[in-house]
This record gives structure tokens, C-alpha cells and sequence, in this order.
């Protein structure tokens, strides 16, 4: 079992938005870029929040054949 | 009853020896015999059986212990120097010419022994760096897939199951089944924490197993499962028995939790709380930057203060040049055509523009500039 590469990593997605917090407090950006960051930072909330309210914890159990 | 009836009654070495067994294995007093006495000289072989020698200060007593005693029995106290209380028969043994004890059940001489031979391995693995803080590895914050090796019936699962769903219900669990006591535990264990690394890839494992006797709890005390924690890439977190019990697994792990429902609250994060974080965080970068928005509205205000002329200038360039789009449109407004007295027909709605188009007696209708005339064709 391999994780999919275009899977959503929530510890990435929390890693990026506190960076994004860390530059837009810096002021080192334009406004425009800062518009831009915030913008992506936001969708990264927003799937962050979709994946925390997942209903159901997935389990699997694994057998002592499977190779 | 005498054994030697006259002189001239010849006995051979195997009559001898089986008297000898039938006196033996038939005195209701050395059957189902206790003994204490320490173990000395033990083997455990291929097929299973141990054999080793009970002694004290001025006997010694061969004992054999067949696979399926040796199996139901704690294996760590199978060991030279520990002291032991063993039950069983007095047998004969015709081929050696011996007599031995077969050994059914075998248990520490108090907890004494075993609490020696948990410091000593203790001791060992410590000052071989086993129990180092600096290769602690630390816990993921927010991880993807737990692994969990414990029993896969009773209460501990449950217990871990429940715990991470109430916390944090967007993980996966990888469960890696293994047996948590007996003989055979720590290498079950050790085969399954293998399993997980190899196949499962989780973020962190946690190896936990419900509260029981310090017996029941050995297994964990094991070297070779001690060193495969110890080299596992992935962190793991012990939580084996109560609070009060510390096995060597314990020290070798990265993070220790007093019982598995702990395990699970530290492997996983509270999601409620995450989520209340991000809707703060949302709400922090929102206000930045209506921070910005306004502070870039007062740098655009001060700069058309200070370059008022400039921004009249390109505001007077601006208009003209939309009163030039606007007349360019107005070109092609069709009814500029039609308020210069210009009309159009049309027919059943379409534009007639050719006279063949129509017929006799056919209904047109004409647009002009404030309105509509309907005819028919003569």
C-alpha cells in the first residue's frame, strides 16, 4: 500500500498555511501576492476542514498472507 | 519387596531398570510433585522439549519439559540461575539410566528472579544506548495512518478504536493482529511490527496489550523484540498493562503511554480543536489582509493627494477616450438608421431583403424608428 501522490496530506496542508501565515505577517510581500496567498491559503483551510470532519475512522486489518 | 530373590536369580539391566520405574512411577508421592530449586544447564531443543536441572545447595534433578508445557509457560524464566518452582511426575528414564522430573508447569520463585533478570537485560540494553533520549523519534503531529499491534479481540482495540474516533476519525488504522502473552508473544510481535514497516507504511505504531500479571506481561521483556523496536524506522508508542507496569519495551519505545486509550490520545490530535484552530487561522489571515486592503486604499488616497494633477490628467484621457468607443458603437446601432427614416422588413419575424421573398397576400411588417406597421402584400 502506497500513499497516492496527489493525496491530501493534512500535516503539508497545516505546514503550508502556517507558512503563508508567517509571510503575510513578515510584510514582505506585495499586496497583490499577499491576495494571492491568502487565497491559498484559504483553499487549504477549506480541505483541511473537509478532511478533519471525515465521519468514520477506516480500518484495516492486516493479514499475515498478504505479501 | 526384595529384589534379588537368591543369588542365582540373574536380573538384566533393562528388568532392573523397570522395577526400578514401577517404584518409582507408581509411589503416589513422587507423582504430581512441587519442587523449588533453581535452574541450571537449560536447552531448549529443536523439537520444542526443554531440558535442563533443578539444583539446590546439595542435589541436582534432571527435568524435561515437553513443547506443550514449555509453550503454556513463561519462556523468560526458562534461564540459567533462575530460581523456580516446578511441578510435576518423578519419571525413569530406561535408556540413560536416569530418573528425572517431567515438568508440567514451571513458575518464578516469587517475583524475585524475574525482577533480576528484567534489571540485567535493563542494564544491558541501557548501556548499550538502547533507551537514549537522542533516538527518540518524535510523534507526527497530524498522522494519516496509525499502527496498531495488539490482539485483535478484547478490549484494548476497542478501546484504541474508540479513543481515535472520538479524536480524531479522519485517520486509518492498520491493524497488525498478534498474540500478546505466552511464549511465542514477543515473537509474534516482532514478526508484526516487521509486517507494518514492510507493508503498511504508517506513521506511527502502537504496540499495546490490557493489564495482567508480570508473567503475562513478559513477552515484552524480550531482548530481540527490545533491538527490532529499537531499528524500526517508524516511531512507536508502548502501552502495555496499567500505569504502574514498566517492561523494557517501554524504555525502547519512542514515546510510552500509561495504558492504550493513552496511546491513542497521543498518537492523534483532537480534530475539534484542529478545526477550531483553522477557522481562528482562517479568520487571522482574513483580517491581515483587510488590513492591507485598507492600508493600500489610504497609500492609493495620499498618492492621488499628492499627484492630484497627474490622476485629473489620466481621468480626462480616460473619458475621452470612452466618449471614442462610445461613438464608434453607436456606428453600428441599427437604429441610427431607422431615426433617419431608414425602415426594415420583416416577414413571419425574419428580414426580407429581397422582393422575390414575398407574395401576394403575404403579411409584412415594417420597423421604424418609434414603431411598427403591418401590411399586406398587393
Amino acid at each position: 500500500m502506497t500513499r497516492k501522490k496527489d493525496a491530501f496530506v493534512l500535516e503539508e496542508a497545516i505546514e503550508r498555511i502556517k507558512e503563508i501565515g508567517q509571510r503575510l505577517q513578515d510584510g514582505q510581500v506585495s499586496f497583490d501576492q499577499s491576495l494571492q496567498l491568502f487565497e491559498e491559503a484559504d483553499g487549504l483551510i477549506k480541505r483541511s476542514q473537509e478532511y478533519l470532519q471525515a465521519a468514520e475512522l477506516r480500518l484495516q486489518v492486516l493479514g499475515e498472507k498478504e505479501e | 519387596m526384595p529384589v534379588f530373590n537368591s543369588p542365582n536369580d540373574l536380573l538384566t539391566v533393562s528388568d532392573l531398570t523397570y522395577r526400578i520405574r514401577e517404584v518409582l512411577e507408581y509411589e503416589p508421592e513422587l507423582q504430581d510433585v512441587t519442587v523449588q530449586g533453581e535452574i541450571s544447564n537449560c536447552t531448549v531443543h529443536g523439537s520444542g522439549h526443554a531440558y535442563f536441572t533443578l539444583k539446590d545447595e546439595e542435589a541436582q534433578l534432571s527435568c524435561v519439559m515437553f513443547r506443550r508445557y514449555v509453550e503454556g509457560s513463561n519462556r523468560g524464566i526458562l534461564k540459567h540461575g533462575i530460581r523456580v518452582v516446578a511441578q510435576g511426575s518423578v519419571s525413569v528414564y530406561p535408556q540413560r539410566g536416569s530418573y528425572q522430573l517431567m515438568v508440567t508447569s514451571l513458575k518464578a520463585d516469587g517475583q524475585g528472579d524475574l525482577h533480576r533478570e528484567f534489571l540485567r537485560l535493563k542494564e544491558k540494553l541501557l548501556n548499550e544506548g538502547l533507551f537514549d533520549p537522542s533516538h527518540k523519534k518524535p510523534l507526527p503531529s497530524y498522522p494519516t495512518t496509525i499502527g496498531v499491534i495488539t490482539s485483535p479481540t478484547g478490549a484494548v482495540i476497542q478501546d484504541i478504536l474508540r479513543t481515535l474516533q472520538r479524536r480524531y476519525p479522519c485517520a486509518q488504522v492498520l491493524l497488525a493482529p498478534a498474540l500478546v502473552q505466552g511464549e511465542t508473544g514477543a515473537l509474534s510481535v516482532k514478526n508484526s511490527l516487521a509486517r507494518l514497516v514492510a507493508q503498511g507504511h504508517p506513521d506511527l505504531i502502537i504496540i499495546a496489550r490490557g493489564g495482567g500479571s508480570a508473567e503475562d506481561l513478559w513477552c515484552f521483556n524480550d531482548e530481540d523484540l527490545a533491538r527490532a523496536v529499537f531499528a524500526c524506522p517508524i516511531p512507536v508508542v508502548s502501552a502495555i498493562g496499567h500505569e504502574t507496569d514498566f517492561t523494557i519495551l517501554d524504555f525502547v519505545a519512542d514515546v510510552r503511554a500509561a495504558t492504550p486509550t493513552a496511546a491513542a490520545e497521543l498518537a492523534a490530535p483532537d480534530h475539534q480543536e484542529l478545526l477550531a484552530a483553522l477557522s481562528g487561522t482562517r479568520q487571522q489571515l482574513f483580517t491581515h489582509l483587510q488590513y492591507r486592503l485598507n492600508h493600500q486604499l489610504q497609500l492609493l488616497d495620499d498618492l492621488s493627494d499628492r499627484v492630484g494633477w497627474q490622476k485629473k490628467l489620466l481621468i480626462e484621457r480616460q473619458k475621452n477616450q470612452l466618449a471614442l468607443l462610445e461613438a464608434t458603437l453607436r456606428q453600428h446601432d441599427p437604429r441610427l438608421f431607422l431615426e433617419k427614416g431608414f425602415t426594415l422588413t420583416l416577414k413571419n419575424g425574419k428580414v426580407v431583403k429581397s422582393v422575390t421573398q414575398t407574395q401576394t397576400g403575404d403579411t409584412i411588417e415594417t420597423v421604424l424608428a418609434d414603431g411598427r406597421i403591418e401590411s399586406v402584400v398587393k
